[in-house]
């Protein structure tokens, strides 16, 4: 039943194909292996901020580490692009670490537009140097290099976390647009809509895939 | 402004007569009061403006190097139209070069500017992650017409 509902969300964002997919302890992840990249270090990088007690964090990082971080958008759509368009064929060591390379950044992005105040000072810094962003590469790269090999890795551990984190990311963006849009609206009103616009839009998004998949098929 | 030319009061612009001292055809502008019909201490005050002594310096005034926070005028509608197109129309680089933008302008003090950034930072982010979920599915129907393809052309082959 739970497995069913992993793959149930993680359809809501994932081709799945099996391919493209990590075996752990003999059963496919829920995720493609860029996608199990992608929040294998959103899950770090969470797991990190909420350990320095950098969630409350709302100061913009400097520049160096704004284009530090945006740079690690550029191998996942160069590999991306090349293997859709079929110019090259991608392997699923590429997919996770280019998934990592993305994935590892895009909480700092979701605390500062959740924090980030237009009318009071930010002062809460959220990351600090470069060497966190490279601890937090770090041990999202060892973790991504246990799951690629299948080694000290348990399948409930692996998906768990990377549909949590899938949950989390999509309820904390919708949070973040409907506080831009609804400003009057209370911290936990707020939450409450966008638990609820995330739920909705994964089962949308989980329902349309399976449907084409079967329409395909 | 007109005053008493006996009494020095300040008069109405349609007085004709001092109410003070009574005295009749006293008006005259403050340009026009010839020095030494001035009380005393009055006409030194006004020498003293006109020659200051020793003790005032002349005032230096220092050209504001920035207008003041809430002064700043805001970021030209022309970069906004611009930003908020390149960010959906170019695949990839355009979320990246929003990310970039929003982050810069989200660390000015200019309120203007810090909104503009924390709306194309969520735009940028967004439009990623539509990209990445449409990919997904191009690469979904990649596959399955590529395996009708493959069986299209055996089955052609095979004829």
């Amino acid at each position: 039943m739970i497995t069913r509902l992993l793959f149930f969300i993680g359809r809501g964002i994932c081709h799945q194909l099996p391919s493209r997919s990590f075996i752990i302890a003999g059963q496919q992840l829920p995720l493609c292996a860029r996608c199990t990249g992608i929040y294998i270090g959103v899950f770090v990088c969470l797991l990190y901020l909420w350990l320095r007690r950098r969630w409350r964090g709302n100061l913009v990082p400097s520049l160096g580490l704004v284009i530090f971080m945006a740079a690690g958008f550029i191998p996942l759509m160069l590999d991306g692009a090349t293997s859709y368009l079929g110019l090259r064929d991608s392997s699923n060591l590429l997919r996770v670490v280019t998934g990592i390379l993305m994935g590892y950044s895009l909480p700092v992005w979701i605390v500062l537009l959740k924090n980030f105040s237009i009318k009071d000072a930010n002062t809460d810094p959220i990351i600090f140097s470069y060497k966190e962003l490279c601890i937090i590469l770090l041990l999202a790269g060892g973790m991504g290099f246990f799951v690629y090999n299948d080694v000290l890795m348990n399948w409930w551990f692996v998906a768990g976390t990377c549909i949590i984190s899938i949950v989390f990311l999509y309820i904390h963006i919708a949070a973040i647009i409907i506080k831009q849009i609804f400003t009057r609206l209370r911290p936990h009103h707020v939450f409450a809509i966008a638990v609820f616009i995330a739920i909705g839009l994964l089962t949308v998004l989980s329902i349309i895939n399976r449907t084409l998949q079967t329409l395909f098929l | 402004m007109i005053f008493c030319k006996k009494c020095g009061k300040i008069l109405e612009e349609d007085q004709e007569k001092c109410p003070f001292c009574g005295d009749h055809d006293q008006e005259e502008t403050i340009k026009d009061i010839p020095k030494q019909n001035l009380p005393h201490s009055f006409d030194k005050a006004l020498e003293e403006i006109e020659q200051p002594t020793g003790s005032f310096s002349k005032p230096t005034y220092t050209p504001v190097p920035t207008p003041p926070i809430g002064m700043i005028p805001p970021l030209s509608n022309w970069i906004k139209v611009l930003l908020a197109v390149t960010v959906p129309i170019l695949p990839g680089i355009g979320p990246l070069i929003g990310i970039i933008a929003g982050a810069i302008f989200m660390s000015n003090q200019d309120e203007d500017r810090k909104t503009f950034g924390q709306a194309l930072l969520t735009v940028s982010i967004i439009v990623f992650i539509i990209l990445c979920g449409c990919c997904m599915l191009f690469s979904v129907a990649a596959q399955q017409t590529g395996s009708e393809l493959d069986r299209l052309l055996n089955n052609l082959s095979k004829l």
